[in-house]
């Protein structure tokens, strides 16, 4: 019998570890193969990447042509005081916080958000390129700070005004945050609450190691022309991500205190009156 | 019985890891977060395991 069921455990482990390594290798070299047999044949020759992208975007609204060709460029520019947002633009985004951070947690999170934030170059860098072409990605401050750096920028950032910004948000409230809203129009402007379509991204409670992850999907989002769109594939990667990041800080918070009891256990055990 | 479920999400973890790793490359997986992975895949191919065994041995 035991015979019998290894030699029916062989095969499958056979296969399986065939499958797995297959996938592994296509994962690492089946983007590279497909680009040198792209640039072999030449399949990319008569075509430039502005008319890839308008065929793509051909091919997802039949029947209507596209009427911005190049994907959109996203920049940062400061909302000081009652400013309101400069006109013209192809797109504007907020990043919006609920509330002044309180803890640690929050506070680190925040100033990760920031940090990303202010990565993102100056839209007054792309001189030249037409401003429906723009996606401006605004922060409502107080005053702009002497020294523009992650912790200078969240102690003049404007609670009251991204509160106001975010009251026009759908399926309220939002009292955490962050919180990356685009649409086509300024907020400002917007009376009541705004109407789809829009970008809305709920960054609240995730670990700030990832928030990288969600402000580049941010940024490749809204360079589509249907902004509002959300990315399926990279979309479930980042949510699988996000999970995986909230799981993994629990297993080691768990795990620092199961360690805790262990040793208060062994104090004990030890322990003679 | 063990080894193999071992060594399936073993290879399993590595070919997330790497997937991850390609397309958020901006952070690839923490030492923490890849033992999550690891305990998952352990899970997924012991209850494989499991079910190849029940199925094969059933008349």
């Amino acid at each position: 019998m035991n015979i019998h069921r290894r030699r029916l455990r062989r095969p499958w482990v056979s296969v399986t570890a065939a499958g797995v390594w297959l996938l592994a290798a296509g994962v690492a070299f089946g983007p590279r193969l497909w680009s040198l047999a792209v640039t072999t044949t030449g399949a990319n020759q008569p075509r430039a990447a502005g008319q890839i992208f308008q065929n793509f975007q051909t091919k997802q609204k039949k029947g209507t042509l596209p009427d911005q060709v190049q994907p959109r460029i996203t920049g940062r520019a400061f909302l000081l005081g009652d400013q309101a947002e400069d006109p013209g633009y192809g797109l504007y985004s907020y990043v919006l916080l609920g509330a002044e951070p309180t803890t640690d947690a929050t506070r680190e999170l925040f100033t990760a958000i920031i940090r990303e934030y202010l990565a993102l170059p100056e839209i007054v860098q792309f001189q030249g390129v037409s401003k429906g072409q723009l996606n401006v990605t605004l922060v409502p401050l107080n005053q702009r700070p002497a020294q523009v750096e992650p912790k200078t920028v969240l102690e003049a950032y404007r609670y009251a005004r991204a509160q106001k910004l975010m009251a026009k948000i759908p399926n309220g409230p939002h009292v955490d945050g962050p919180y990356i809203i685009s649409k086509d129009v300024p907020l400002t402007k917007i009376q009541g609450q705004i109407s789809p379509p829009y970008l809305y991204q709920d960054l609240s409670g995730i670990d700030p190691r990832i928030v990288v992850l969600w402000v580049r999907e941010f940024v490749n989002q809204s360079s589509q022309r249907d902004y509002w769109r959300k990315r399926d594939g990279p979309h479930a990667a980042l949510e699988l991500r996000t999970a995986v990041a909230s799981l993994a800080a629990a297993v080691d918070t768990t795990g620092k205190s199961a360690q805790q009891w262990q040793t208060i256990l062994a104090n004990l055990l030890a322990w003679k009156p | 019985m063990f080894k193999i479920n071992f060594l399936v999400a073993f290879v399993l973890t590595v070919v997330s890891y790497v997937i991850f790793g390609r397309i958020q490359y901006q952070a690839p997986l923490s030492a923490m977060e890849t033992t999550v992975i690891y305990a998952f895949w352990f899970g997924v191919s012991a209850f494989a395991l499991w079910i190849f065994r029940r199925h094969r041995e059933k008349p």
